[in-house]
């Protein structure tokens, strides 16, 4: 009898172990970017990312709440479109709009700063948000920051066939380590100032090295097409420290460009 | 019946022993040696028919371990600096030999076999020195090449209490060194205690053409302790702790030299001597040791980029073991042995205003091992002996650290983390008496070994002789090798000749081959070189030894060795020694001895060039020493000199890394008083 009720209690015990609750995910991590009021609708917007905005491929975060409630809206639409101004010109990069909010409510996009804030020209988003339920919808410009990161995580040349610029952001690995790593690059090309569409049917090779030691690493996987302009492969790093990741990028069998993203990191 | 048991152990002995086998004159210590062969002793204590060999192996004032298993049969050097030389079985590294301590399975530190286990131990530490070749010697540990034990030497037990001790100096022209050792002994009748101490420095040794060889020093201190307490009639307790620790070691042929070296060594045993030898005897150890390795480049002026590789191991183990003698004609042994082993190095190298860059070399390897050994001696008839043995052993090896196990999945993305692997040896041998003067010994032997963390784990360790980066292979299958052996022994009362030819066929041979697609890490590496199992190599080879005592005074010893090994692909094996021929004339009176020892090795010209060896020219040394001891009332001075490479030859021996010539002329200088305090 106590052995089969300490059974049942050492099982449930397990059970309690493998079914612990996922741990909650602080709503406000990371830093809030930009911020606007959106009065007319009577909403605030918050944008929110992991860190500093930076020149390169990166997740942001809207958060829209009711101004009365503070309570999150996840009902709503949202356009978002990134704005450098320069003095003498005007221009867009690339970005991914997602449908709509994601589970917590956030409205998250993607995008590619190209280049940092400073004495080139300010970035902001035009942000447009449309409530269905009152249909209506109100646009404001939210300055932002971007600075530029120690190691460049986004490429430009003019590709040599059509002669057209081809912007090339690294997606992954944010965090580089020891091991295999995904090694994912986002590929746009600029069509006009305001209009970047993604770049697919290139072929895209790559190799790391370690320029201080000249030597690679083994069995790295090239990165092929998935979606949206992605290529996704693999890379390995043997050790920790500087690498530098080779990437040649054809269409067909022609060379339309070449470049490097170094990577610095620790692992220990 | 007893004058029987006593010419059982004999016959045991004599048939299956090698040449300098233990006597069995059964006082406490050596009425193990029924069961203990192969054994060549060096002790201090000179016993019987082995006196002539023990003279020669421990010839005047042994400096250094090196310079007694280099006398050993069968055994050869690795060399890459003045200290720490590997030692190689018949033309098998420590990969395929088990270097032991007191039956301690310890494991070197160092990525770079900068410190094979031999190197923690010295001559005075030692009781004798154990070899079994081949699968046969799998009593310490599943082998192929077979296994070398440091027997410690123990306190010993007197009928009244009493004290000794000894003090020595010893001074080398050469190197611009010496050594200082020291020992006392309390013996008393249920507990005995030894310590002893060393203290060594070597500068720099001098060529032959007068230049010193810079990165050859080094300084070491090692200490041991043995206690041993009589707790009952039938049991008693031993224990036993020993130090090394090693400073500033010079390796020429290395591009790294060591910073410390430190060894600890701690061991608890229980022996159990029952009253006949009829009834179970046993022992049981528990132990620990540790090592600790830094390697340094910061004398090398040459090295693109400073580099640190410290390396650890941690090792506890335990085994009981037991004889049975049901009646006199079988003899059974068993042992059941564990240890579980902790392996652990890294590497940072740090370019100038760069990032540094950090590996793991070993990825914190946790290997635990569990073996059980039985051996069977049976006198079937009166001068015949069949041997039976047999062990079975799994090793279990798991990664413990996330980076190592991140580092092995880029080339291994299947290999989960851990893996058991079985290793079986299995021995069978038949000896007998032909007639008065001649002995025929056979053997057959199967086994397999484990692969070393090195050859499983390994990741971009650098060897400088071939120039590559190797690496571990965690899917290697066990390395299986036959060994056919038979022998003869001639014996007179004055001269004794022994002769054995051996052959050992292996399969899953493990050796690392060229892997062309990968990069190598170290700068102006050649390549990279995986760890594989190559389908058979192939290891034949004859050992001679001769012992005469020519008359009173005057006496020869002498050993020569051959080794012919080839790969499948019929290429030569590496670590293959040529042709020696080793020789001591010795004239001794009581108090003072003259010894001319000559050591001739033929050339190498089959050599493995992919592992980095080229040919090796033809020499021949000589060593002249000398004694004389003064005997005091209380005290003995034993004063020695020699002169070592009498002929200021120039010379390597084909093992040795990157062909830096051993020492030039060298003379020598020891003084040794010994006490003795009656109570």
């Amino acid at each position: 009898m106590y052995k089969s009720i300490f059974f049942l209690l050492s099982i449930s015990l397990l059970f309690w172990a493998g079914c612990k609750p996922a741990p909650v995910v602080d709503p406000v991590e990371g830093v809030v970017v930009g911020e606007a009021a959106l009065t007319d609708l009577g909403l605030s917007l918050e944008l929110i990312a992991p860190d500093s905005l930076f020149a390169g491929y990166q997740t942001i975060k809207a958060a829209i709440k009711d101004m009365d409630t503070d309570e999150m809206r996840s009902d709503l639409e949202l356009t978002v479109i990134p704005m450098m101004t320069m003095t003498t010109m005007t221009h867009s990069v690339p970005i991914e709009q997602n449908a709509g909010s994601d589970t917590d409510g956030y409205y998250p996009f993607q995008t590619v700063f190209i280049m940092p804030s400073g004495d080139m020209g300010y970035w902001e988003l035009k942000v447009t948000v449309r409530d269905p339920l009152a249909d209506r919808e109100q646009t404001v410009m939210v300055p932002i920051e971007v600075v530029n990161p120690e190691e460049a995580k986004v490429r430009n040349f003019v590709a040599a066939d059509d002669s057209i610029p081809l912007f090339l952001s690294l997606v992954q690995p944010t965090e580089p380590t020891v091991g295999m790593n995904e090694f994912t690059l986002a590929v746009h090309k600029r069509e006009t100032m305001m209009n970047f569409p993604a770049v697919e049917g290139l072929t895209i090779e790559i190799e790391p090295t370690m320029p201080t030691m000249n030597h690679g690493s083994p069995n790295n996987v090239h990165p092929v097409y998935t979606a949206q302009g992605h290529y996704k492969g693999r890379v390995n790093f043997t050790m920790d420290g500087w690498w530098q990741v080779h990437v040649v990028v054809k269409r067909g069998e022609t060379v339309v460009g070449e470049t490097d993203f170094n990577l610095t990191f620790t692992d220990r | 019946m007893y004058a029987r048991l006593i010419i059982f152990l004999a016959l045991g002995l004599s048939y299956l022993s090698a040449w300098g086998q233990a006597p069995c004159s059964c006082d406490p210590d050596s009425c193990e040696c029924g069961y203990q062969l192969a054994e060549v002793l060096i002790t201090q204590k000179a016993l019987s028919s082995d006196e002539l060999l023990t003279r020669f192996y421990q010839t005047s004032s042994v400096p250094n371990i090196e310079e007694v298993l280099r006398r050993l049969p069968g055994l050869s050097l690795v060399k890459r600096g003045a200290y720490a030389q590997e030692p190689v079985l018949r033309g098998l590294g420590t990969n395929r030999v088990n270097l032991t301590i007191d039956g301690m399975r310890m494991f070197e530190a160092c990525t770079d076999k900068m410190d094979p286990v031999s190197a923690y131990v010295e001559p005075n530490n030692l009781q004798s020195i154990d070899v079994q070749a081949g699968p046969k010697g799998s009593s310490m540990g599943s082998s192929s090449g077979g296994g070398i034990n440091f027997r410690l030497k123990q306190a010993q037990y007197a009928s009244e209490g009493n004290w000794r001790g000894y003090f020595s100096g010893r001074s080398q022209t050469v190197s611009q060194g010496g050594a200082l050792r020291g020992g006392a002994e309390y013996r008393s009748p249920r507990l005995g205690i030894a310590t002893n101490a060393v203290y060594r420095k070597q500068g720099n040794y001098r060529l032959p053409n007068g230049e010193r060889l810079a990165f050859t020093q080094y300084e070491k201190l090692n200490y041991s302790l043995a206690l041993r307490y009589q707790s009952s009639e039938r049991g008693e307790w031993q224990v036993n702790l020993l130090g090394d620790h090693a400073r500033d070691i010079g390796y020429v042929a290395l591009p790294m030299d060591v910073a410390t070296a430190d060894a600890l060594i701690g061991a608890l045993t229980y022996r159990h001597r029952p009253e006949n030898l009829r009834w179970l005897s046993w022992e049981a150890k528990l132990y620990h040791n540790r090592i600790d390795h830094v390697m340094d480049d910061s004398q090398r002026d040459s090295v693109a980029m400073h580099m640190d590789m410290p390396g650890y191991t941690r090792t506890t183990g335990g085994y009981w073991k037991s004889s049975w003698m049901p009646n006199l004609n079988h003899l059974m042994e068993l042992k059941v042995d564990a240890f579980s082993n902790l392996s652990y190095a890294e590497m940072t190298m740090y370019p100038e205003g760069e990032s540094p860059m950090f590996m793991l070399t070993w990825p914190e390897l946790r290997r635990s091992a569990l073996g059980v050994y039985l051996r069977e001696r049976w006198q079937f008839r009166p001068m015949w002996q069949l041997e039976a043995g047999a062990r079975l052993e799994g090793n279990h090896s798991s990664v413990l650290s996330e980076l190592g196990q991140r580092q092995l999945q880029i080339f291994f993305p299947d290999y989960a983390g851990q893996n058991l692997q079985p290793a079986g040896n299995a021995t069978l041998g038949l000896n007998g008496r032909l007639n008065d003067y001649w002995q025929l010994r056979s053997l057959l032997a199967w086994g397999q070994r484990a692969p070393t963390v090195s050859e499983q784990f390994g990741y971009y360790l650098f060897s400088r002789l071939d120039g590559f980066d190797y690496l571990g292979n965690p899917f290697l299958k066990p390395e299986q090798a036959w060994q056919g052996e038979l022998g003869a022994t001639y014996q007179r009362e004055k001269l004794e000749l022994k002769l054995t030819a051996f052959g050992y066929q292996f399969y899953d041979y493990i050796q690392a081959e060229v892997v062309p697609d990968y990069s190598a890490m170290t700068i102006g590496a050649a390549g990279v070189k995986q760890y594989e199992n190559l389908p058979e190599a192939r290891l034949l080879g004859g050992e001679m030894q001769l012992a005469w005592q020519m008359t009173q005074a005057l006496s020869l010893v002498g050993t020569a060795q051959y080794s012919h090994g080839r790969d499948h692909r019929a290429a030569p094996l590496p670590l293959i020694p040529p042709l020696q021929v080793q020789g001591a004339l010795r004239y001794a009176t009581e108090r003072s001895s003259l010894q001319l020892e000559t050591s001739w090795n033929a050339g190498q010209s089959r050599f493995s060039e992919p592992f980095g060896e080229d040919g090796t020219p033809a020499y021949t040394v000589a060593n002249l020493r000398g004694s004389h001891q003064f005997q005091l009332k209380e005290q003995r001075i034993e004063v020695s000199a020699g002169v070592e490479n009498l002929l200021n030859a120039t010379y390597w021996n084909h093992l040795d890394w990157g062909n830096f010539p051993q020492p030039g002329r060298s003379g020598y200088l020891s003084v040794v008083v010994f006490w003795e305090r009656q109570p």
